[in-house]
Parts: structure tokens; sequence; C-alpha cells
């Protein structure tokens, strides 16, 4: 796992600058999520490069257990959710000593936010990665990509309604529904990866298509 | 010990099947796997290493079947695949950290002195590697973490000849030591039919033959000789005959020779073209 | 075990390997004679025949002498890069013959010198020779006597 972990450590740095700066750009005007989506869409790019460059079918003469392959992606994925999360928490902190203590919104409202950050990263990854592992980089499987981005859709329209302060949320609410989304995001990872190890123990043949660009 | 053990394994596909096949690598000796593409080598291999499901049979390597713990034994065995599947933007030393995680016997000191050895760049992505440096970082691999058995997919195919004779080298001193053994799989044979003790010919999923080499060069044996001469050897007694405008060649049991005829040593590669065109035309 | 690699004419390498095989052989022992083998892979000879004849030769030329140990079965085959059966039979040919004796664990060894062995090794390869001399003078019409004849002379020269 270690192994595997530091592998797709060395593939992240990739996206990683890019990441930083569309985050900390995006949290500065607005709620947007689209970082988050952007974090929620690197695990299953690193495993689309894996799969591109046969890392794959390469990684099975190695001494060790199939899932292993996917269950990195997961806590990679974990790990970006929880940055997202802390990346909003810490520009929100950035901004209250900037504006001298008048915060834009509730502190309440803000871990929701950070809620939300999270379920986007890691549902879009609990989808992905799954439907990587089973359908390869073929129609389907990039069918299934966009899908779940669409699936992001309502969730940001809400976090933008949240913002802009139409729907009003009172502050206890706000940590209620925040509780809500942090458990709905775990229990939907949790059950993502129990399927992915399923599917990486089956022997998958990769189907050999034409790679998008990553 | 035997190194590799199969029984009766089948694999069946749509389009192609491997067929009760059945071979031995004894512990210490060097098995040549010879075929044309498509004759079912990487998949002989896949199965030997457990990456895809058989159909039937038994496979063991190192003494220890392959569906139980596998994991253990793949620590003993260095594998290069037709394809080195390593992340394109990784460098040959990022691949050294991570392999030394995966690996108990890893050694630092030897993947470095293979990398040098070899001529390889530390620095360089792999994405921007050649073919043949693809296949050279992942003989390095393979030899790195102290294998007791080497299984090798057309890993010479891609190399150079002045490269192959330096991993043809390598080769002979992996199996200095006795415990050491290796399958390697190929099309072409020229410059490994030295070194190997058996030699296996695989054509369409089916084993044609699994010898020790020297009792197929003791049993076969290369004629030259006018047409007459060699439309007079009986065709029971011969794999083959080609002619040519000014005469004809033919692969003989070198105990029925005919007189007058000089009897050459057969080369491996000759004698499975042989073979392969003897079976097509009795399938005809 | 040292492996010298010698080719000092530009000939073809593919062809004809030269190995030089120097024999420092870990303890016990101790020598500094040299087992020569040259393997030529075009030739219609096996290779193991090649060994066996080029060692015997070696043996009874005095070359190689009583009780000098021989490379282990396994380091001849590497260094001459062929396999470890063909060095393995070209060994238990040469015991055979009871040019060479075996001590388990400890190697090959060239055997006390045998007059009579030798002899008789002359004597196959004289048959040989001859067998050849026959294969060509058949086609071209020579006779018996006129082979003896050539024999004759050739005695008459040496002498």
């Amino acid at each position: 796992m270690k192994a595997e972990l530091l592998k797709d450590c060395y593939l992240l740095r990739r996206f990683w600058a890019l990441y930083l700066i569309a985050a900390a750009a995006a949290f500065l005007q607005k709620p947007l999520n689209l970082a988050a989506l952007y974090a929620g869409y690197i695990p299953a790019a690193i495993m689309i490069s894996d799969m591109r460059s046969g890392w794959g079918e390469y990684s099975k003469i190695l001494p060790r257990k199939e899932s292993v392959y996917a269950l990195s992606k997961y806590i990679i994925g974990a790990a970006l959710g929880l940055s997202a999360a802390v990346l909003r928490l810490a520009v929100y902190a950035l901004q209250i000593n900037i504006k001298g203590g008048s915060a834009p919104f509730m502190p309440e409202r803000i871990i929701l936010f950070a809620a939300i950050d999270i379920l986007i990263v890691t549902g879009y990854s609990a989808v992905t990665i799954p439907s990587a592992l089973a359908f390869g980089l073929s129609g389907f499987g990039l069918f299934i990509f966009s899908f779940s981005a669409v699936m992001a859709i309502p969730l940001y329209i809400w976090q933008s309604a949240l913002y802009s302060e139409r729907i009003n949320l009172p502050g206890e609410k706000s940590l209620t529904a925040a509780a809500i989304v942090f458990l709905a995001a775990v229990f939907l990872y949790i059950s993502s990866a129990a399927l992915s190890c399923i599917l990486s123990k089956k022997h998958l043949q990769p189907k050999k298509t034409s790679a998008i660009i990553v | 010990m035997n190194a590799i053990e199969i029984k009766n394994l089948t694999k069946i596909y749509n389009d192609f099947s491997l067929d009760n096949l059945s071979l031995t690598l004894p512990s210490g000796c060097i098995m040549g796997l010879i075929g044309e593409n498509g004759a079912g080598k990487s998949t002989t291999i896949k199965l030997i290493l457990d990456m895809i499901n058989r159909d039937g049979g038994e496979i063991k390597v190192l003494g220890r079947d392959n569906k139980k713990d596998f994991n253990i034994i793949k620590e003993d065995i260095g594998v290069v695949p037709d394809e080195i599947g390593l992340p394109e933007y990784m460098n040959a030393y990022q691949v050294g950290k991570v392999m030394k995680l995966c690996y108990k016997n890893w050694s630092d000191e030897k993947y470095g002195a293979l990398i040098e050895k070899l001529g390889l760049p530390m620095k360089k992505k792999f994405k921007e590697f050649s073919k043949g440096m693809k296949m050279k970082l992942g003989i390095a691999i393979a030899l790195s973490h102290d294998p007791k058995l080497l299984i090798l997919d057309e890993a010479t195919s891609g190399l150079d000849p002045v490269i192959r004779d330096e991993v043809v080298g390598m080769f002979m001193e992996f199996t200095r030591d006795e415990n050491h053994s290796i399958l390697i799989s190929s099309h072409i044979v020229s410059d490994l039919e030295k070194i190997c003790d058996y030699i296996a010919f695989l054509h369409k999923g089916r084993l044609m033959l699994c010898e020790e080499k020297d009792v197929l060069k003791d049993e076969y044996s290369f004629v030259r000789g006018t047409r007459e001469q060699i439309l007079s050897i009986p065709d029971e007694n011969s794999i083959g005959k080609k002619f040519t405008p000014y005469g004809g060649e033919a692969i003989v049991r070198r105990d029925s020779v005919p007189d007058g005829l000089e009897a050459g040593v057969v080369d491996i590669e000759q004698l499975f073209i042989f073979m392969v065109r003897k079976e097509g035309e009795t399938e005809k | 075990m040292i492996c010298e690699k010698n080719s000092p004419k530009p000939i073809d390498k593919s062809v004809i390997t030269v190995y030089t095989v120097d024999i420092q052989l870990t303890e016990p022992f101790q020598r500094s004679d040299e087992v020569n083998v040259i393997i030529d892979n075009r030739s219609g000879k096996p290779i193991y025949d090649q060994i066996v004849s080029q060692i015997r030769d070696q043996i009874i030329s005095g070359a190689l002498k009583e009780d000098e140990p021989l490379p282990s079965i396994r380091n001849l085959a590497k260094d001459l890069r062929i396999s470890v059966i063909t060095t393995k039979r070209a060994y238990e040919e040469l015991e055979r013959e009871g040019f060479i004796y075996t001590v388990a664990a400890k190697g090959s060894f060239v055997a006390p010198k045998n007059t009579e062995l030798i002899r008789e090794a002359h004597l196959v390869a004289i048959e040989e020779k001859l067998g050849e001399v026959l294969r060509l003078a058949s086609p071209a019409g020579i006779s018996k006597d006129e082979i003896i004849t050539i024999l004759d002379s050739l005695t008459e020269d040496e002498k």
C-alpha cells in the first residue's frame, strides 16, 4: 500500500499546483466548488493515467493484494477532500483577519460549505473510481465520468443559494446539515471503496481503448 | 525442485484457447518458450503469474500452487512483461523508491548498479524512454529484488544486438546460482538458443514439444543436397523439406540421414519453422 | 572465475566465440593452468562434442595435468554461454571415457594418465579421419591402393 501511495503522490505532483491555484482563486471570489470538482477528478485521473501507461496490468506482477491499486486512490481522494475543506476554512479565517473581524457570513455556514466540498470531492471519486475499474476508458466509462460531474450541479446550486442567502438556514440547522452531508459523503465513499475492492479482485481485462487526454 | 510445473493447463477465449498444456522447468535451468505471435506465449506467462484466471489445470511455481498465498512466491519472481507499464510521469529514481516499498529484498545498490550498467538515465521521465530503454528498466527492476525465478516475455526482442548480448550475459550471471531459473519467451530464438537448456514450442495455443535442447539437436539433423537426394528421403523420416531451383534442404531424424549427405546441426529456429509448416500441411 | 574474450583478428564474432577460461578456483585448489575451449557455432559438430574433444586433446597432450581440477559444470556453461545440460553431458562423456573423474561436492578432475586409454583414443580419432579420407576418395574414384601409396610416401617424408 505504501508503494502505491508513494507512486500516486509522485503522479499527484502534476495536478497539485493547478489545484491549489484554482481552489485559492475560487474560494476568494465565491463558494465556487469547481476546484473541489477538479480535486474529485484527480484520483480518477491518476487511475486513467495508470491504465494508459499499463500500470494496472504491470503492477499485477508485484507481491501485493490487487485491491491496493484502487484503495490507494481512495486515500488520495479522501486527503484531497479534506484538503479542500481545510482550504476553505483557511481562506475564511484569512478573510476574517484581513477584513478585521467582520465575517462575510456566519461560521456555521462555512462548516456546511466545507462539508459540501468534501461530498463533492469524495462523491465524484466514489463514482468515477469503480466505473474506471469496471468499464475502463471506453465510451461508457467516459459517460459515467461526465454524468457524475453533472450530479455535482444541484449541490453547487444549493451551495450558491446558501451563499447568496436566497435560502436562509439558521446556524444550528447549518451544523446539522453539515453533519448529514459529511456522513453521506463517508457512507458513499466507504461503500464505493468496498465495491472497488471486489472489482479489482476479479481478473479484469483492461480494455485497450484510445485514452482520453488527462 | 522444479521452478515451474504446469499440468493440463487450459484457458479458453472466444477466438483462441490454450489447450491442455503441460511443461516443467527444473530449477537451475533456462527454458525458451518459442512460438509465433499469438501462439499463446503471453497467455501462458500471465497464467503462470496468476494475472488471468485459468479454466483448468494446475500450476506450481517454486513448489507452490499459484492460487495459494502467491504473494510470498511473487517476492522471489522477477518479471519482465512484454509491456513495461510503468507510470509515464515517473523517472527511474522514483520507480526505485516505489519498488523498494514493494519488495522485501529490494536492493538499492543492485538497482543503481544495473541502471548504470545498462546506461539508463535516473532523472528522465519514463514517458520519454525508447522501447529498448523501457525494456532495460524492466530488466533492472526484475533483477534488483534477488529473485529465484526470472520470467521474461519477449524481453529481448526490442533490444539492439549489442545490448542483447549484454543482457544475455546478465542472464548467464544470474543462472550461475543453481537455484536460479529463467523462463524466456520469444519469437526470435537465434541468440537465445545457445543459452537455453530446454526448448518449448508453442503453436496456436498447443504445446508442440518441450524437450532438452541437446536432445533435439541430437534427434534431428539438417541436410542439404540435390533436389533428387532430398526428394528421396521418406516423408515419415523428415520434419520438412524445402526446395530451391538449385537443390533442397530438409530436417530429418539423425538416424535416417541418407548416405552421401552430410548430417548438419539443426538450429532451433529452422526446426520450429519446419515443424509449423508440417503442421500446416497436415491440417490441410 | 575470470572469463576473457579474445578476438585478435576481425573475425565474425557471431560465428566464433573464443573464451579463455582461466580457472582461479576457490580453495582448496590452487592452480594457474588454463582450460581452453573454443566453441564454433557454425561447425557441424555438436557443442558437447567440441568440448569433449578439446578437453580430451588437452589431457592427452599434457596441457592438463593429472588431478588438476576442471571448471565446474555450471561455471563452464555460464562462461561459454551455453546450456548447463550441454556441459554436463560433455563431462559425463569425458568421465565415461576415463579422462576425468568426479568427486562429489568438489568437482571434476583430470584422471591419472592411462597409456592404453590414450592409444585407444588415438585409434578412434584415426578411424574417424580415415573415414573422412574414404568419403573424399570415393566420389573421385580414388582407389584404396592409391591412398595407401599416399600414406607410404607420407611416412617416408616423416622419416
